[in-house]
């Protein structure tokens, strides 16, 4: 199997900043190919997505190869988003994964109801999220990428 | 054959003569009592006075007062001096039963002979009739007597002495029939019924029998005039109604009862006839019920009914009755609910639960209940509005629980994550990275913090009541206005209070805290480049009061307009707060029964936001001030 040295494109959707840096900060320490775009709201998730508003460039605002979504968000939640993105002839490839604080039922399932590709618990020990942010990256990224 | 009874005769002659006739008859074995007058003149006296049995006629023959005999039904015997055709033939023309010359006196003992075979054979007759007559009159069930107006019984049949338990007619007859009644003057308006009208009819009296028991007597009787036209003497009949009496009282109780029961029951019980329409019975309570005067329901009810009836329940119920008798006789009851005005205006609500009786197909009676369900309407309405609103609740606090639980993790997540961060940037000797995770972990720390004092005092607002005193929400809006005025001076915004801002009969502190969350609100969504302004004011409806804090800020777009109120929306993810502050608003108006909701045109069009205040809390606080 052939490792894809391409940079890779992950658009982090997370309204709390700290996470956000999180993420961005245990993803960068594992995997220099990495770009990561964060938006902090549903809306403008859709914007980037879209290449609406101030998102018009593609140059400047690549497809994303993998979406981190989180769930809970001001104007527009992360089930709206996700529902829109698989609505989409053109995005409904790109793999979604939710990645919320919450392990509730209803939110697991309605996610899964609108097809998100995988959902993780954000977990509170720092070497599990480490952990599972390996391999999140080496799934998607890696083994998983569309042909 | 038995003793011979006295041969009772009237003799008009001489003595001496009589004196020869007496012997004559005595000679031929009569036993005679007779009476002896020389002339016929006051014979009707004596024939008043006494029954003969025969008279004899001596000597006479020019005065024959054989009218007289006829009258009285005397068979009477010719005896002159000596025989002499005309006279003869004259005492036949009169009827005479014998011709016999004094000196022919052997000839009158076969007459004699034939008028006492008569006589008693007639008697015998009699006797039989009145045996047999008085028979019948001991048989008839009810009580014949005789008496006189001034209380003596002369003849009784035995219905009569056993209805006095007497056991013979001798143990009445010695008693004043005064003594037999209970009541002295029963007895004398009996009396003086008879003698002003002659007769008295079905006259109910309290009557003593003689070993001391009362009883119930129905009593009429007809007076009995001699030739003065006076009261001879009273014809009557008694019957024992002690029984029927008593099964009327009976009747009368239990009727009685069931009207008491009636009478008690809260509803309107009606029976009515369906071919005249009209009641047989309707409650009084009718009157209660619906406030018009008894004789206006009654005189048409149905009319009446379609007059107080809602029109629309009308309809509904008018078809439902035709489809129900429409299944023919049934013992099924039916049950129908509608609204009904009442004279004061009032709508109530009431059920008709009724049946119908049938005869031969047809409807004959319908007897039903009208309850006034207006309680248990208005309950049941009030129970599924709580139910909307308990549902509602649980939703809220499922959701509330949720989201409490999600971000609560939310800050520990950025803690832990931060932490581990910050242990890698220092094994790796990252230096100029570790400042900065410290920040990550503090800012975490610190809206953690924030939550939860925040969810403590929301829960606070539903438990903690302070004592409700007059506030005046003028005062309240300026020292929060006067507490915020750095940050107002900051954002430059121009604020203008309504100076009459009511006062409430409230707790203080939550009023403060209600506006203090609404323009805390308002000042964060201001944009100092829009020459920012805040309104805070009130309008007043009859039942309502209802303030509003306006701004011109960022407003809210339609769509997020309910949501803003939920525990922890925040429609920016960059603004400071825990995005609890509206819906701390919420519970507080919400505890005091009122409503808060935001009205704007869209994002940058500014928001007002508004609530209510019921007017009962108003005037509680009027009244509170009135008494101060």
């Amino acid at each position: 199997m052939m490792y894809n040295h391409n940079k890779k494109t992950i658009l982090l959707v997370e309204d709390n900043q700290a996470h956000a840096e999180l993420v961005r900060r245990v993803m960068s320490s594992q995997s220099s190919t990495a770009d990561i775009r964060h938006i902090s709201d549903g809306e403008a998730a859709l914007d980037y997505l879209f290449g609406r508003g101030e998102f018009t460039s593609p140059e400047s605002n690549p497809r994303p190869d993998i979406i981190l979504l989180d769930l809970r968000m001001p104007k527009i939640d992360g089930i709206e988003v996700l529902k829109e993105i698989k609505e989409s002839a053109e995005l409904r490839q790109i793999p979604v994964i939710v990645l919320s604080t919450s392990d509730a039922e209803s939110d697991v399932s309605s996610a899964y109801k609108n097809h998100a590709n995988s959902y993780l618990v954000k977990p509170l020990d720092f070497d599990r999220f480490s952990r599972l942010m390996e391999n999140l990256l080496s799934y998607w990224l890696l083994w998983n990428t569309p042909l | 054959m038995g003793i011979m009874e006295t041969l009772q005769l009237l003799i008009i002659g001489d003595d001496e003569k009589a004196r020869r006739v007496i012997d004559r008859i005595q000679d031929d074995g009569y036993e005679v009592d007779a009476k002896v007058v020389d002339d016929s003149s006051n014979l009707e006296v004596i024939l008043n006075g006494q029954i003969f049995d025969i008279a004899l006629y001596i000597d006479k023959p020019d005065q024959y007062p054989t009218h007289k005999f006829y009258e009285w039904f005397l068979p009477y015997i010719v005896i002159p001096q000596a025989f002499d055709l005309e006279d003869y033939r004259n005492s036949q023309t009169m009827a005479a039963i014998g011709y016999v010359p004094l000196d022919e006196l052997e000839r009158l003992s076969p007459l004699i002979k034939n008028v006492v075979t008569i006589r008693d054979t007639m008697r015998r007759r009699v006797r039989k009739r009145e045996e047999r007559f008085e028979t019948i009159l001991n048989n008839i069930p009810v009580g014949l007597f005789r008496s006189t107006t001034d209380g003596r019984m002369l003849s009784a049949n035995t219905a009569l002495l056993e209805i006095f338990a007497a056991n013979n007619f001798e143990e009445i007859k010695g008693i004043n029939l005064k003594d037999l009644y209970t009541l002295s003057t029963q007895r004398t308006e009996f009396v003086e019924e008879l003698v002003s009208s002659g007769k008295v009819i079905d006259y109910v009296v309290d009557l003593k029998r003689l070993d001391g028991r009362t009883f119930w007597g129905s009593l009429s009787a007809t007076a009995v005039y001699d030739s003065n036209d006076d009261i001879e003497y009273i014809d009557g009949v008694l019957e024992d109604i002690t029984e029927r009496k008593l099964i009327e009282e009976e009747l009368r109780k239990s009727q009685a009862k069931l009207l008491d029961f009636y009478a008690a029951v809260p509803d309107v019980l009606y029976r009515a006839d369906m071919q005249s329409n009209t009641y047989e019975y309707l409650s009084e309570n009718i009157v209660d019920l619906l406030g018009y005067p008894y004789e206006e329901v009654i005189k048409d009810f149905h009319k009446f009914l379609v007059k107080v009836l809602n029109p629309d329940d009308y309809e509904r119920i008018y078809s439902m009755t035709k489809e129900f008798f429409g299944r023919g006789p049934t013992d099924e009851n039916l049950e129908v609910e509608g609204r009904m005005t009442r004279a004061d205006g009032e709508v109530i609500w009431v059920r008709d639960s009724f049946r119908y009786e049938w005869v031969d197909g047809e409807r004959r009676t319908v007897t039903g209940i009208l309850s006034d369900i207006t309680k248990q309407v208005k309950l049941t309405e009030q129970l599924s509005e709580m139910v909307i609103e308990l549902g509602a609740k649980n939703t809220e606090l499922e959701r509330f629980t949720y989201t409490v639980s999600h971000d609560l993790r939310s800050p520990l997540i950025a803690i832990k994550g931060f932490a581990g961060v910050l242990r890698e940037d220092a094994t790796n000797g990252d230096h100029e990275k570790l400042l900065d995770d410290i920040t990550y972990i503090e800012n975490a720390a610190e809206k953690m913090d924030d939550l939860i004092n925040d969810l403590l005092q929301l829960s606070r607002i539903g438990r903690i009541v302070g004592q409700p005193t007059t506030v005046s929400t003028l005062d309240v809006v300026r020292s929060i206005v006067s507490e915020m005025s750095l940050q107002i001076e900051a954002k430059g915004i121009e604020i203008n209070i309504n100076e009459k801002l009511p006062e409430l009969f409230a707790d203080h502190g939550r009023i403060n805290e209600l506006f203090r969350n609404l323009i805390h609100n308002a000042i964060k969504f201001s944009d100092k480049e829009d020459s920012p302004y805040i309104e805070i004011g009130y309008q007043k409806s009859y039942n309502v009061i209802t303030f509003y804090v306006k701004d011109n800020g960022i407003g809210i777009a339609p769509k997020y307009q309910n949501k803003i109120f939920g525990v922890f929306e925040k429609l920016s993810a960059t603004s400071e707060g825990s995005g609890l502050g509206l819906a701390i608003a919420k519970k507080i108006v919400e505890v005091y029964g009122g409503k808060i909701w935001v009205e704007s045109k869209g994002a940058g069009e500014g928001a007002t936001f508004y609530f209510t205040y019921p007017h009962n809390s108003i005037r509680d606080a009027l009244e509170g001030e009135y008494d101060v």
